[in-house]
């Protein structure tokens, strides 16, 4: 009994999405269409500059996202955005292999003055840090240790000594990529970032929606707990059999899968703030649009801007399995290497992702962080 | 009477709750609040309220906590749209208005405070001012202006571009009142403004807000479940209890006439001296000697006919001049003065109606003599005795404390 139902039901499905797909063909042509041409100017914006330009676009964003709260230019701006912003240079910088090259070569001699000198800025630097912090307490004693920061200027000196090891051209083999990943980076970002726009164009005004009717709270909730609770794979069939292969259909079914966190939160915002706030601003004569864009929209900011970065990092983590119906970019390298058994190429591919994640991650999050870290 | 009536509240009703048409029979049959939560789940907040505001005066509604006065306030202006009545100001019926009207009425006619502020917390103490002004579409640089105005209005100069999360209680209520303020409503509506507030401060802001009422007169619903306060407040005071109106009087009215247990509990422990005025302690229409008439034999008569032995003395114009006692009439009938004027004591006090007990007993320290009561002409309209200021203030009763000064002021 129950297998003859499931086949049942299962082919009914498949015999609607059949029928939608002929009948809804010139909707869905439209969507195909547009979807391409959000990415495509997306790909080419991010590809148009040089690399090293677009890394510094890249970076500098990370830098003002991280220290809007304090004078851009200043040492209290820079202690803040310094690592997100060294981070994300260097990262791109290591997916770009030509460049990384190009610069290893011009700027690294193979143990000549130059290296010596930058061997001695090594020690120096973070010896200086310990030295300014300790001197007062002795510099070797256990009171000196603990006013230097404990082992934070040793662990840099480490760091830094490595970093110039690798830029010298015996050791650089060690971290240089096989083949350079800049193009599928970009491709991979402008996916994500076309596919979490559109995502949260849907999102926020159905979530903004939902806030202020419990009716369609109460429809939209199950469905978004569908959504979410589907497997992805299985989003991709009807989005191939509607959009065939390609981008698009990939961007489809990443809007699908991480369009719930949007709307979700923004809900959630909304309600979540105060009634007596909303009760006063009505009691003067406000307007819905006018609460809605002067009250609760401002107030419920922080936890919209969380939704934001989830639906961002939902989408990321389509990458792979939109590679699947032909989106392009790191995804179709890892897919490439999971169908090789190559492990080098997947690997590579993967940090590259782990390097956009934690980038978009970053990014996205310090642009919702209006407070300054606090004083030390 | 002259009808000044601002706002006119009938049988206003409000039922929380799923099944409010079974809710509302059982309301129309007379059922108690708590038959009707029992059967039908529906909370009675207001219960057949109806009373009128007259232009210019302050409004208290008092009553503990849950016995509906917030809802009821938020009825006033519908925040809170009532199961059942009419809420009439001037002469707009809040509850059928459309929603243009009702907006136009809340940014120019009411301005509300709230007991936890509700002030926008990204924002600058300038902006919340600000608030109303700028949903009415006014220029930023005229509505900054004004803000800036009324913020100096309630001492908080300085503080303009503060966040208000950075400011006191006492402070951040300061703000609502200029925001209600700002926009010059001929209305306020006050739920509990001051009740989150310390003591001192507390008492501060009731000051200032008498201050204002003083300077712009206007029609104000104050919501409080502090007697002391409503007392100092309210031209009027209406005392709720579940839903209803108990009570609804002037302060006096209140202290002196409780309708029932629910207000004497509330009334006792008052410091009333502040409250109760000579005209409600005093004896009317008194047995008076005519100054112009009255021989010795007449006065001693009417002192005898009203078992007392001091009396007021009027001229021929119901003029008070003063007190006579019977000592004093003995030696004027054995000629041992000449004429009633040499045995009036005319230094005796004497007060308005409006005299609180508070500002006639420094004036029984002085003077062995009742007070007498006088209207602006100094026609006497009654007598203070010193009996009846003392079960002002200790609450004895009379009889008691005339034992008590008889046998020497052994309290
Ligand atoms: N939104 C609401 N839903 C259900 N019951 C409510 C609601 N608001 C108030 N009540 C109930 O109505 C009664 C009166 O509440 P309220 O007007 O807030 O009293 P007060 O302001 O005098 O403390 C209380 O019993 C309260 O529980
Ligand atoms: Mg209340």
């Amino acid at each position: 009994m129950m297998i003859i139902a499931m086949k049942f039901l299962g082919k009914s499905v498949e015999k609607g999405i059949n029928w939608l797909s002929v009948a809804a063909g010139g909707f869905f042509d439209g969507i195909t269409a547009g979807v391409d041409a959000l990415v495509e100017t997306l790909q080419t914006i991010l590809l148009f500059p040089h690399p090293l330009v677009m890394m510094v676009i890249i970076a500098a964003l990370g830098y003002y996202a991280s220290a809007k709260n304090y004078k851009l230019l200043s040492r209290e701006g820079w202690k803040a955005g310094r690592f997100l912003t060294l981070f994300i240079f260097f990262g791109l910088l290591l997916l770009e292999r030509r460049m990384l090259l190009k610069i290893v070569d011009t700027v690294v001699m193979e143990f000549d003055y130059w290296y010596i000198i930058a061997l001695i800025l090594v020690i120096f630097i973070p010896g200086y840090q310990y030295y300014k912090k300790a001197k007062k307490s002795g510099l070797f004693s256990k009171s000196g240790f603990e006013a230097g920061g404990k082992f934070k200027h040793p662990i840099q000196f480490v760091v830094l000594l490595l970093a110039f090891l690798f830029l010298s051209k015996k050791y650089v083999g060690l971290i240089v990529m096989q083949q350079s990943y800049w193009e599928d980076t970009m491709l991979t970002l402008a996916l994500v970032v076309a596919s979490a726009l559109l995502a949260l164009v849907i999102g926020i005004p159905l979530g903004i929606w939902a806030s202020r009717s419990d009716r369609v709270e109460g429809t939209v909730r199950p469905i978004l707990d569908f959504m979410q609770t589907m497997p992805p794979f299985v989003y991709l069939i009807p989005a191939i059999l509607f959009f065939s292969v390609g981008n698009v259909p990939g961007v489809v079914a990443t809007v699908v899968f991480s369009l719930p966190p949007g709307v979700r939160l923004t809900n959630l915002g909304i309600r979540g703030v105060q009634p007596n706030v909303v009760e006063a601003a009505r009691s003067f004569g406000s307007s819905d649009r006018q609460l809605l864009y002067k009250v609760q929209l401002p107030l419920a900011k922080p936890t919209i801007l969380a939704g934001v970065n989830q639906v961002i990092m939902l989408a990321l983590s389509m990458v792979v399995i939109a590679s699947m119906v032909g989106a392009a970019g790191l995804g179709q390298a890892v897919y490439k290497g999971i169908l090789t058994a190559d492990v080098a190429l997947g690997f590579e591919a993967g940090l590259g992702i782990v390097l956009v994640a934690i980038l978009l991650d970053r990014v996205s999050q310090e642009i919702g962080n209006t407070e300054r870290k606090s004083e030390e | 009477m002259e009808d000044n009536t601002r706002i006119r509240i009938e049988d206003l009703s409000v039922i929380f709750g799923r099944r409010k048409k079974d809710a509302k029979k059982m309301l129309q049959q007379n059922k108690s609040k708590e038959e009707i939560l029992k059967e039908t789940g529906c909370t009675v907040a207001v219960n057949k309220v109806n009373f009128n505001i007259q232009e210019g005066e302050i409004f208290v509604v008092m009553g503990l906590s849950g016995s509906g006065k917030s809802t009821l306030i938020r009825c006033v202006n519908r925040l809170l749209v009532p199961t059942e009545g009419r809420v009439v100001v001037d002469e707009d019926d809040i509850l059928t208005a459309e929603e243009s009207r009702l907006r136009e009425l809340r940014r120019k006619k009411f301005g509300m405070v709230f007991q936890n502020f509700g002030l926008l917390p990204h924002r600058t103490v300038a902006s919340n001012v600000a608030f109303g002004l700028e949903i009415q579409g006014m220029s930023e640089e005229e509505r900054m202006k004004k803000a800036y105005d009324v913020i100096n209005t309630v001492g908080l100069q300085g503080y303009e571009e503060k966040m208000t999360g950075q400011l006191s209680g006492g402070m951040q209520q300061r703000v609502g009142l200029a925001r209600a303020l700002a926009n010059d409503p001929p209305v306020l509506l006050m739920d509990e403004a001051f009740s989150a507030l310390d003591p001192l401060i507390r008492a501060n802001m009731q000051d200032e807000l008498l201050d204002l009422q003083e300077r712009v007169q206007k029609t104000i619903i104050f919501i409080t479940h502090d007697l002391d306060e409503a007392l100092k407040l309210g031209d009027r005071i209406a005392i709720m209890k579940e839903g209803y109106i108990v009570q609804n009087g002037t302060p006096e009215d209140i202290l002196t006439n409780p309708a029932d247990d629910y207000v004497k509990a509330f009334v006792e422990g008052v410091d009333r001296s502040d409250i109760v005025t000579a005209g409600t302690i005093m004896i009317e229409n008194p047995t008076f000697v005519d100054g112009k008439k009255d021989g010795a034999e007449m006065i001693l008569r009417k002192m005898n006919q009203a078992g007392v032995n001091i009396l007021p003395v009027v001229d021929e114009r119901d003029k008070f001049m003063g007190f006579v006692t019977d000592q004093d009439t003995s030696r004027l009938r054995k000629k041992e003065v000449n004429s009633i004027r040499d045995i009036i004591h005319d230094h005796s006090a004497s007060v308005y109606e409006d005299a609180t007990v508070a500002e006639i007993i420094p004036i029984f320290r002085d003077t062995s003599f009742p007070i007498a009561v006088v209207n602006k002409d100094n026609k006497l309209k009654g007598v203070v005795i010193h009996s009846a200021v003392v079960k002002e203030v200790v609450g004895r009763e009379e009889k008691e404390i005339e034992q008590i000064i008889k046998e020497g002021y052994k309290i």
